[in-house]
């Protein structure tokens, strides 16, 4: 049962080409096959958000997606935000507001504000909170995180 | 957790995922119900239907200016910003923008939310005050379903083995672009408890549409209020009375989140709320909660 699929996709700009068990989620190909461990695994039933990677731009959380479904798409996870030159500016502007304490939350919430600030340059208060739902903090860094996306999108 | 094994097909036609459905395959769309279930083993099929490559599916048409076609695998996200959508059915735009989160949005279909059946379900509650029908298609033809009548039970399709949902038909006029959705969540991005979908009627003939959610075990059309409504206006005596009716021919549904009892009375208050700005007009963004 459950005969191999092809997997032929692009993660922060290399090529992997695999065959992967239908089963396989989309966290665990990213952490355990490709060893990106940026990508955190929370709740693991699509609550927390700290599994939030972008498919083809759109942000998604990967413990609810089939690996062999990024067929033929590009992934971005957090590794891949990062410019030559240094940090994304959403990564530097978590480091300037503080926005982090034991960090398992981040990676999801940079990934998730990188995707929002795609769809709204400039987000109010309430456009940040009502775009980051999906994203759970245990050490309630909230207000942080709402200043440091605010930054961002502020300095557009 | 993890799935079970399973066979995994991902056809680029209408025809043929209907082929493999007929195969007893089950159809994987935005993944945001089955995923979950399929990794705590709770359905375990032997094959999957990914319907994410048939394009087909995929959009919002209106090429007949009576109804809006939409086609199953078109994701909350896209639904929520459609311009023709937010003209013409802005209560399909507000139950898709309060649907999840931006990650569960970008992924999660409108054909998705009505098969899963979940009587609490955005989408479902919406498209009943509408009067959309379900197109439903299978190796061996088609036919059309109300949306009301996809739901046998909580969690459970009407649809038959084999079948496919492909399209949603919403028809328009009819005080179908001053209906408002409304919504009790106990989390911004969690299912409601109750949700309410109220379209005005469009003069004496015909009062208003009510759709709700999170009362019966299925989303259902709530006629027995609309008929308490028409015969002694939109009163919370009638509207109360509407619902004991229902509640008297279908038994209720309730979870941990609450029973019948405060299902109705939040059904209640959010009618009353949907009636009043159905009436009123314009749109409104407010929040419920
Ligand atoms: C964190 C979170 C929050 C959520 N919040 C809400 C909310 O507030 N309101 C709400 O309504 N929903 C909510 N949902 C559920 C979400 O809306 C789902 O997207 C939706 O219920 C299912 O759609 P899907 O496309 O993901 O379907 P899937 O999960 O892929 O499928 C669901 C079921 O329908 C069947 N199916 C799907 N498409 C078809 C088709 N075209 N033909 C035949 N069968 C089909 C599948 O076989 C499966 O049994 C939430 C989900 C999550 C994870
Ligand atoms: S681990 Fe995916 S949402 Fe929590
Ligand atoms: S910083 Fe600890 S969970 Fe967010």
């Amino acid at each position: 049962m459950g005969g191999l699929v092809p997997l032929d996709t692009e993660v922060n700009g290399e090529r992997h080409r695999r065959e992967v068990e239908p089963r396989l989620l989309l966290v665990d190909f990213l952490r355990e096959y490709l060893r990106l461990t940026g990508t955190h695994s929370g709740c693991d039933d699509g609550l927390c958000g700290a599994c939030t990677v972008l498919v083809d731009g759109e942000p998604v959380k990967s413990c609810l997606m089939l690996a062999a479904q990024v067929d033929g798409a590009r992934i971005t996870t957090v590794e891949g935000l990062r410019a030559e030159d240094g940090p994304h500016p959403v990564q530097q502007a978590f480091v300037d507001a503080e926005a982090v304490q034991c960090g398992y939350c981040t990676p999801g919430f940079v990934v998730a504000a990188t995707a929002l600030l795609a769809r709204d340059a400039a987000p109010t208060d309430d456009g940040v909170r009502e775009g980051l739902v999906g994203n759970l903090c245990r050490c309630g860094c909230y207000q942080n995180i709402r200043k440091a996306v605010r930054s961002v999108g502020g300095s557009r | 957790m993890r799935p079970a094994s399973f066979e995994y097909v991902r056809p680029p036609s209408t025809a043929e995922a209907c082929r493999a459905l007929a195969d007893g395959g089950t159809a994987l769309a935005g993944g945001q119900s089955l995923l979950p279930l399929l990794k705590l083993r709770a359905v375990r099929p032997a094959l999957v239907v990914d319907l994410n490559r048939i394009t087909e599916l995929q959009g919002i048409g209106n090429g007949e200016a009576t109804e809006l076609a939409i086609g199953a695998m078109t994701r909350h996200q896209h639904v929520a910003d459609d311009p023709v959508v937010a003209s013409a059915v802005p209560l399909l735009a507000e139950a898709a923008r309060r649907t999840g989160d931006m990650q569960v949005r970008a992924r999660g279909t409108i054909g998705g939310n009505v098969c899963f059946a979940d009587p609490r379900a955005n989408m479902s509650t919406a498209l009943v005050a509408l009067g959309a029908v379900a197109v439903v298609e299978r190796t061996a033809g088609s036919r059309q379903v109300p949306v009301a009548e996809m739901f046998s039970d909580t969690r459970v399709s009407a649809l038959r083995p084999g079948e496919l949902l492909t399209r949603l038909h919403v028809p328009l006029g009819a005080g179908a672009d001053r209906g408002v959705y409304l919504e009790f969540a106990p989390q911004p991005n969690g299912v409601p408890i109750v949700n309410v979908a109220v379209v005005p009627g469009d003069g004496e003939l015909a009062g208003p549409r009510i759709a709700v959610g999170g009362l019966l075990r299925t989303t259902c059309r709530a006629t027995q209020v609309e008929k308490a409504v028409r015969l002694e206006g939109a009163t919370s005596a009638a509207i109360r009375r509407g619902i004991e009716g229902l509640l008297a021919d279908h038994e209720g549904y309730a979870d941990p989140r609450g029973d019948t009892a405060y299902r109705a009375r939040l059904a209640s208050v959010l009618i009353g709320r949907g009636l009043e700005r159905a009436a009123r007009g314009p749109r409104t963004t407010e929040r419920e909660v």
